[in-house]
């Protein structure tokens, strides 16, 4: 029969998670009849019931003929489901009627079949005409058997008294009730066993119900289940999307952020300093930005946790002050503190959230106010061990229409959009404040009166761990603003700590910001890294960072602590996800401490003076961030290069970075040069010689401000003076380590060459290799490095551009000989 | 001895002509690459331009609109088939352009040439005020003399602005030099391997034309002895190395002074 699809009106079951759709079945339900009928022949031979052979003949013979028809025509006639489904009914609905024809007295049961078979494979629609044809099929049994004079001993034994009288002349005799053997008949026979079928009708159709509705039931608890765990998975990927993108994203902003502050904090150019400033507060809002998105998904996901502790409320309304004036003065907006002085000054709660409900208030204030004030007000009122404070932030600002008041809460719905669009923000502001008191057992409330301001209010409550009065908080503010510039600074330069990181910058940022400090800072790349390290020095302390590829922090710090690595050196954890409640879970892996990525250069500092030992850390007076007028604007900061010094003896910037530059080429062939010549010291000859380079060294490094380098070329001209033999073999490769060093140094602010030309024709360089030559040979080096500048503009295949190089860089060292001897080769070989 | 600069694409032509006038005069010649032309004349400042038209188009004329803007006082004569000279036609008309028909032979190249540079005087004298400038701007010759290559380059670039400079890498290459062209002054490195700065000014004494240009010490020994040493042998100053620029020039100018 092949497969049928399933419609929504199919009544299907469910047998061992295979799904039976019942009008597949009709016509085994049809042979099902067959095979009682079957039976029923059987025990007819067996002499138990009493059917005439030749009755059950008959039946039996257009039974099949017409199971063979319906069969047939099934086969090879294709209907559409439906029709197939009626027609199927239909047949058995007629087999049945014939079979009860002409087997009366056992055609009792036969007419339930269809509302089986209806109830197994067809639809409720089907269910209807089972009724009338059932019906239908029941007169037609009982007038037919009265007809042919087959009848059944029911029907005998109410017409007469005598059950051999029933057949007179084999007729019937019905004269009991009626005279008309058809009334008699529709009423005692047809009607009641209608009423049967009907009754029984009904039953079955609450069998199906039953057994439909607990299809329906199995199909329903089977979606849920399957969607219940589509929602655990979704929402396990969100948290760990969430993870892993508190990390991807925080690392590049520490990057920017740490970097930004090393340019703050190196450069002393005004304009430079400026473009910092402005990268700093950009770099900041993007990681407010951040933060904002983020904290969203976590309350999404259920992950923001209230955490409270004891906090001073007076650090909090301080560090809200700072951070709003400045953006009110460029605003010219007035900021107001209206600070109830009676209210209690620590409290036990979460802080931390509170402050960013404030912020995002404040800043909303801000944002949409034109001119005018922007108050926040804060009253309490102590109950018990706790205070209910009451938060109010009130602005002159475009307020809010009153239909709109509704859309204030929603996420990512921004009112007056039009109007509003370039003010920034994601429009998820409003929706986690809201969040965040609700979860605090708070309510955010407003007020707003369009065109004239808003107020936003809400009531908390706080428990109280000092009662004291918290004062007037204005004068606690202006008198910390004076102070607040100029810090004390401190200095470890006995300090030893070790950053382990697999991210280079990360490593870099980190050891920037400990520049200014003076502490030595090891670097180790991987878990596996700091081990070997650890296992050959000790630190003041460690600090891990968290996410690390084979051997995350965790483990490492786990390896350690096994094999007793660290002894009580303080171990703090470097982290990018900022989930709060972080810190116990650290401190409970064995984590001293924790600082979260991006590094805060305040923060690094709390820590480090924490955990270093007193006697390691002095103090001084910090260096003002001055704009320091004139200085070296144009040079670069090279690390290993003195330019104050440079610039004393050549006095000119631009020369300091001609010179830096022929130096570059000088120190290309110089290691080569006294490697050559360190081969042979032991004879006297070439130890003239060798001092005689280093000698050269001494000063040009001097002249370009590499005064290490020079220092070092001086220990090795007087161990060649004084034969010290020992002394060079020591010294050399120090030297040619330090040369190695200051080249790559130099080599960082080369200018990358400009997009180069292709020379069409390789011969074209002849005539300028001619002129070179001839350059050269009159030591007109003017003429020579004007043609070297014109040749070096092209490109090169490889080999050619090998050669050229070295040509030039032998006519920067004015190394004639070989410079010609190098133009002679190429031109033979560009001749071919 | 004149200062002539050949312009041309390189073949065989130019090459004779170039034999032909080295011998007589500074020859330089260039290819017809324009900021290459740009940067040489501006070197060079030579007294006669030859420009070979052998291969020229019209993107060359970007070299004739540089000739015409900063060298209308020097001769420029072109040589060329009526052909070639057609695209230039237009510069021709300027007074200083002087034209040559090919073919031509080399004799005949000569003779314009001696014949534009002794005109080039005449030229010169006319127009007095440049001629005393020329003569008051003209700069003085420094040779510096120091194994070091970077620091010669780094005196160069000190001084270039001012001076004009020579390098050599050794004392003898200092001698060739001097035998070319005797400088106004000569700054000797003390410490050089072979020929050392001792021996180099014993060598210079020796030559008649260089005997009387001061000489300047640059030494980086600074102990007593040694540079005793250097004073008996009486240069007309010393300066110890690493020398501060104001020094150096400082330096120069008192010596120039006298």
């Amino acid at each position: 029969m092949g497969s049928i699809e399933k419609k929504d009106d199919d009544i299907s079951i469910f047998i061992e998670d295979r799904e039976y759709i019942a009008n597949t079945y009709v016509l085994r339900c049809i042979f099902v009849t067959m095979f009682i009928f079957s039976g029923i022949f059987l025990l007819n031979v067996a002499g138990i019931f009493v059917i005439e052979q030749s009755l059950m003949r008959k039946a039996y013979i257009s039974a099949l003929t017409i199971y063979l028809i319906i069969y047939l025509t099934s086969k090879h006639v294709s209907l559409s489901d439906e029709k197939n489904k009626y027609f199927f009914l239909l047949g058995s609905i007629l087999i049945n009627t014939v079979i009860g024809v002409f087997v009366t007295y056992h055609a009792v049961l036969l007419p339930i079949m269809p509302f089986l078979y209806a109830t197994l494979y067809s639809s409720k629609k089907v269910m209807k005409y089972v009724y009338m044809l059932t019906v239908f099929s029941t007169v037609v049994i009982v007038y037919g058997g009265f007809y042919y004079g087959l009848c059944d001993a029911n029907m005998a034994l109410l017409t007469c008294n005598n059950l051999q009288d029933y057949l007179v002349d084999g007729q019937f005799a019905l004269t009991a009730v009626n005279s008309n053997p058809y009334v008699t008949l529709m009423l005692f026979f047809a009607m009641p066993r209608c009423l049967i079928y009907i009754a029984f009708g009904f039953v079955c159709n609450n069998i199906y119900k039953v057994v439909c509705g607990s299809i329906e039931k199995a199909k329903i608890s089977a979606e849920l289940e399957k969607a219940k765990e589509d929602a655990e998975n979704a929402n396990k990927a969100k948290s760990q999307f969430l993870t892993r993108m508190s990390h991807e994203i925080r690392t590049p902003i520490n990057a920017v952020l740490g970097m930004n502050e090393m340019i703050l904090r190196e450069s002393m150019e005004p304009e430079t300093r400026k473009y910092a400033h402005d990268i700093k507060g950009s770099a900041k809002a993007l990681l407010s930005l951040i933060n904002e998105i983020l904290d969203y998904s976590k309350i999404e996901s259920g992950k923001i946790e209230i955490i409270p502790d004891n906090y001073e409320i007076s650090s909090m309304f301080h560090d809200l002050y700072n951070m709003m004036s400045i953006r009110a003065n460029d605003k010219g907006i007035d900021l107001k503190f209206d600070i109830d002085p009676n209210i209690p000054c620590e409290y036990y709660g979460d802080d931390i959230r509170i402050r960013q409900v404030l912020v995002n208030l404040l800043t909303n204030g801000l944002k949409y106010t034109i001119e005018g004030t922007v108050t926040m007000s804060v009253t309490g009122k102590i109950e018990g061990e706790n205070a209910i404070l009451h938060y109010s932030v009130k602005d002159t600002g475009i307020g809010i229409k009153e239909e709109d008041l509704g859309k204030l809460f929603v996420q990512f719905e921004r009112i007056e959009e039009s109007r509003n669009r370039n003010i920034e923000g994601t429009g998820l502001g409003m929706n986690i404040c809201a969040q965040l008191l609700r979860l605090m057992g708070s309510d955010l409330k407003v007020e707003s009166e369009y065109g004239k301001g808003s107020e936003f209010y809400f009531d908390i409550v706080q428990k109280v761990t000092n009662f004291e009065p918290l004062g007037d908080f204005h004068k606690r503010i202006f008198s910390t603003d004076t102070e607040y510039e100029c810090d004390k600074n401190y200095v470890a330069e006995d300090a030893k700590v070790l950053v382990v990181d697999d991210n280079e910058i990360n490593r870099k940022v980190f050891r920037n910001l400990l520049k200014r400090n003076q502490i030595k800072v090891y670097e180790a790349e991987s878990g596996e890294e700091c081990l070997a390290i650890l296992e050959r020095q000790k630190f003041d302390i460690i600090f891990l960072d968290y996410m690390m590829p084979i051997m995350d922090g965790v483990e490492t710090l786990h390896e350690i602590k096994d094999r007793d690595l660290c002894g009580d050196t303080p171990v703090i954890m470097l982290t990018a996800n900022a989930i709060v409640g972080a810190r116990e879970e650290f401190l409970n892996e064995g984590f001293d401490d924790y600082l979260t990525k991006p590094i805060a250069p305040d923060k690094l500092d709390m820590i480090v003076l924490n955990y270093l030992s007193k006697d390691l850390v002095s103090e001084v007076d910090c260096i003002k961030e001055e704009e320091h007028s004139g200085g070296n604007q144009n040079l670069p900061q090279l690390e290993e290069f003195d330019f104050d010094y440079a610039m004393n003896i050549l006095k000119s910037e631009e020369l300091i970075l001609i010179t830096l530059k022929d130096f570059y080429t000088f120190m290309e062939r110089l290691p080569g040069k006294l490697s050559r010549l360190f081969d042979a010291i032991n004879q006297e000859e070439i130890r003239a010689l060798y001092k005689i380079e280093v000698h050269a060294l001494k000063s040009t490094a001097a002249t370009v401000g590499a005064l290490i380098l020079s220092k070092l070329a001086r220990m090795l001209e007087v161990a060649a003076v004084e034969n010290n033999v020992e002394r060079i073999t020591v010294l050399h490769p120090v030297l040619l380590d330090e040369i190695e060093k200051h080249k790559k140094r130099i080599a960082t602010i080369m200018q990358d060459p400009e997009d180069k030309v292709v020379l069409k024709n390789l011969k074209e360089i002849l005539p300028y290799l001619d002129m070179l030559k001839v350059g050269i040979e009159n030591d007109d080096y003017d003429t020579a490095d004007v043609i070297c500048d014109e040749i070096s503009k092209y490109v090169y295949p490889a080999q050619i551009q090998t050669m050229i190089d070295e040509i030039a860089s032998q006519v920067t060292n004015l190394e004639a000989c070989e410079a010609i001897i190098n133009i002679d080769k190429l031109k033979m070989k560009v001749e071919g | 001895m004149a200062k002539i600069f050949i312009i041309g694409k390189s073949n065989v032509e130019l090459q004779g002509i170039n034999k032909y006038l080295s011998d007589q005069h500074d020859v330089q010649i260039c290819v017809d690459n324009f900021p290459l032309v740009k940067s040489l004349l501006k070197i060079k400042q030579p007294d006669l331009i030859i420009v070979s038209l052998i291969g020229f188009d019209i993107v060359n004329t970007g070299i004739f609109s540089e000739l015409k803007t900063n060298y209308s006082r020097t001769h420029i004569l072109c040589i060329g088939t009526e052909n070639e000279q057609e695209c230039f036609n237009e510069y021709f008309k300027l007074k200083n352009f002087n034209i040559l028909q090919r073919p031509v032979t080399n004799e005949k190249i000569k003779e314009e040439v001696e014949k534009l540079l002794d005109s080039e005087n005449d030229y010169e004298e006319k127009d007095n005020n440049s001629f005393i400038e020329t003569a008051e701007q003209k700069r003085k010759n420094i040779l510096l003399v120091d194994d070091n290559a970077t620091q010669l380059r780094m005196l160069k670039a000190m001084l270039n602005s001012k001076y004009d400079v020579q390098m050599a890498t050794s004392g003898l290459k200092a001698l060739t030099m001097i035998g070319k062209k005797t400088p106004d002054v000569i700054l000797l490195d003390y410490e050089m391997p072979l020929c050392d700065g001792k021996m180099t000014l014993e060598m210079i004494r020796e030559i008649d034309e260089a005997k009387s240009v001061p000489v300047v010490f640059l030494t980086g020994v600074r102990d007593k002895e040694h540079i005793e040493a250097v004073l008996k042998l009486k240069p007309a100053g010393y300066l110890l190395k690493p020398a501060k620029t104001e020094l150096i020039f400082d330096t120069l100018e008192k010596i120039f002074e006298k």
